[in-house]
């Protein structure tokens, strides 16, 4: 008869708990929107007409640009991530678009 | 997605502009940093194949309203949850051919035959050397996933590593959880794979092949501990297509590359290892993501100068769209490996030269014409933004001034920041003059080096349980 085995789990408990997401904003009117960009897949050409985009919708929206926090990925990353809920909230940041991922 | 998860930990709504082949890798990452279902906005296909009219209709028709729907509508959390084993539950019972059909069916896997872990043999595998299962290294920056002891010790028996190895495997551990290395990068769409590099007086101990056929399979300890990398980084830090892992291609496991300790010794150079701060008295594994890989054939020649074009040229023909690490996507963390069979660094070290007298000479040689370098990280790849010359980029001091000597396109330039970002090693047939070249993939999988801990651990004073 062929030897059969109980084998255990090659995986590993999720070390990270889940987390409440933020809560959203009731309008984009009003608020201050900030565009964060990985510098990469267009953004430099998608951003400008998303900011049209929306300021149509919500004319009273604030968008601050993405040169304003810089790049999101390559050498700095870690530093930049790590600094930006600081950046966010010390800027009165409401709401964030982040680009791109593909 | 980092940026997202950083403005929700803030308590500021986010949503992510992504496009539609990186859904799945997206809600992967924002889970593993423990947000379930964080808003993504959609852009159909992918924008480096479509016009800006095609782009930006898809933006206006299709991406505009998820992000507004995303910043002002409640999220529902996600997937529903299902209850995970623990790690001592059985998580699958049979022969050996239905537990290697469960393993494959449930993506635990690589599609070669495992050897089943049962709790028996993962004990094992540990208490020659007395970790602590339970101690944990870290976590997983992709999948919030504890790195522990047990969980490497079981994808190790699953590979047919020896528990000699566990040393070996808990410093790649080590490198793994180290941000320097940027593990969370283990599956971008260019799809590059970790080269492991073992140096040191216990490389030969340990079984490691570092002679004929250095990248060959064949000897247990190079290719299990290969293998067991891409195990673990499926199973434990995400990295299937169904979760983190985006590559286009992507390779097999790489087996382990071991220097030539012997031929080092003997020439007088130090191993890889130093580079990183250890000497050839020190157990080290090396780790480093490598995009592509290629053969320098039959060099030709009894002298330095003659042999040294060849070389500088394979490193100057590996290095593409790879260039962005030298500056766009990385800083100065484009850094190549050659790797020189023991008769070529003879070449070298008998006429005198150290490892930085070739460094020094491959800086010099290893060069591509200006304009294909800034096509490489522009025009052609889109990688580097805002499409700036060298000599832009001089100017703001990104790049070393070596990259802006004239205005002429064809000036040569070098593939490198400096010298010192040539990596070398030594392996290989030592009857033959062939070298092997890898472009690496800078801040996504950095080079980093760790010591092997041989010593028996401190740990387990009390059993397994």
């Amino acid at each position: 008869m062929e030897s059969t085995y109980d084998v255990v789990w090659p995986k590993s408990p999720r070390g990270v708990q889940s987390r409440p997401l933020a809560d959203r904003v009731d309008t984009l009117n009003g608020k201050r929107v900030a565009f964060l960009w990985d510098y990469l897949f267009r953004g430099d050409e998608i951003f400008p007409v998303l900011e049209t985009e929306l300021v149509e919708r919500f004319p009273d929206v604030e968008i601050v640009g993405y040169d304003v926090f810089g790049n999101t990925h390559g050498r700095d990353e870690k530093e930049m991530v790590a600094g930006l809920p600081n950046g966010l909230s010390s800027r009165h940041i409401d709401a964030v678009v982040s680009a791109m991922g593909c | 997605m980092r940026a997202s998860i950083a403005a929700e930990s803030a308590g500021i709504p986010s949503v992510s502009l992504v496009c539609e082949g990186f859904v799945k890798q997206a809600a992967a990452t924002g889970r593993g940093h423990g947000y379930d279902g964080l808003p993504l906005a959609v852009m159909p296909g992918h924008v480096d194949a479509q016009s800006a009219d095609v782009m930006l209709s898809n933006l206006r028709e299709v991406a505009v309203d998820q992000v507004i729907a995303g910043l002002t509508e409640a999220v529902s959390s996600g997937e529903a949850k299902t209850q995970e084993p623990t790690a001592l539950d059985v998580a699958a019972s049979g022969t050996i051919d239905e537990i290697n059909r469960t393993f494959i069916a449930r993506g635990w896997s690589d599609g070669s035959p495992i050897i089943p872990p049962t709790r028996d043999c993962v004990e094992q595998f540990i208490a020659i050397t007395a970790h602590d299962p339970w101690r944990r290294i870290g976590i997983a920056p992709s999948s919030g996933r504890d790195v522990t002891i047990w969980s490497i010790a079981v994808n190790a028996v699953m590979a047919g590593c020896e528990p000699a190895h566990l040393p070996v495997l808990i410093a790649l551990a080590e490198i793994l959880v180290n941000p320097h290395y940027g593990a969370e990068h283990s599956g971008n769409t260019t799809g590059a794979d970790a080269l492991i590099i073992i140096d040191g007086p216990s490389s030969v101990d340990l079984g490691f092949n570092h002679g004929q056929g250095a990248l060959r399979d064949g000897h247990p300890a190079n290719t299990t501990i290969g293998r067991w990398l891409r195990l673990y980084l499926r199973n434990v830090f995400g990295f299937t297509p169904d979760e983190h892992d985006k590559a286009t291609f992507g390779n097999s496991a790489r087996v382990v590359l071991a220097e030539d300790m012997a031929t080092l010794a003997d020439i007088g150079w130090q191993p890889l290892s130093a580079d990183f701060g250890f000497d050839e008295t020190d157990d080290i594994v090396t780790m480093a993501r490598m995009n592509s890989g290629a053969i320098i054939g039959s060099v030709y020649g009894s002298t330095p100068d003659e042999i040294l074009p060849y070389l500088a040229d394979g490193l100057a023909r590996i290095s593409g769209w790879d260039l962005t690490h030298v500056y766009g996507l990385g800083t100065a963390q484009y850094r190549p490996l050659l790797i020189l069979a023991p008769l070529l660094a003879r070449t070298f070290t008998d006429a005198g030269w150290s490892k930085d007298d070739v460094r020094n000479a491959l800086f010099e040689h290893a060069r591509i014409p200006a304009w294909r370098f800034e096509k490489l990280i522009g025009e052609w790849s889109n990688l580097t933004a805002g499409r700036r010359t060298l000599i832009d980029l001089a100017a703001a001091g990104h790049v070393p001034a070596v990259f802006a000597e004239s205005d002429d396109p064809e000036r040569m330039v070098p593939i490198v920041t400096d010298p010192s970002k040539f990596a070398i090693a030594v392996a290989g047939d030592p009857t033959r003059t062939n070298a092997y070249v890898f472009s690496n993939d800078g801040p996504h999988g950095d080079w980093t080096a760790r010591s092997i801990d041989r010593s028996s651990s401190k740990d387990l004073v009390c059993g397994i349980y």
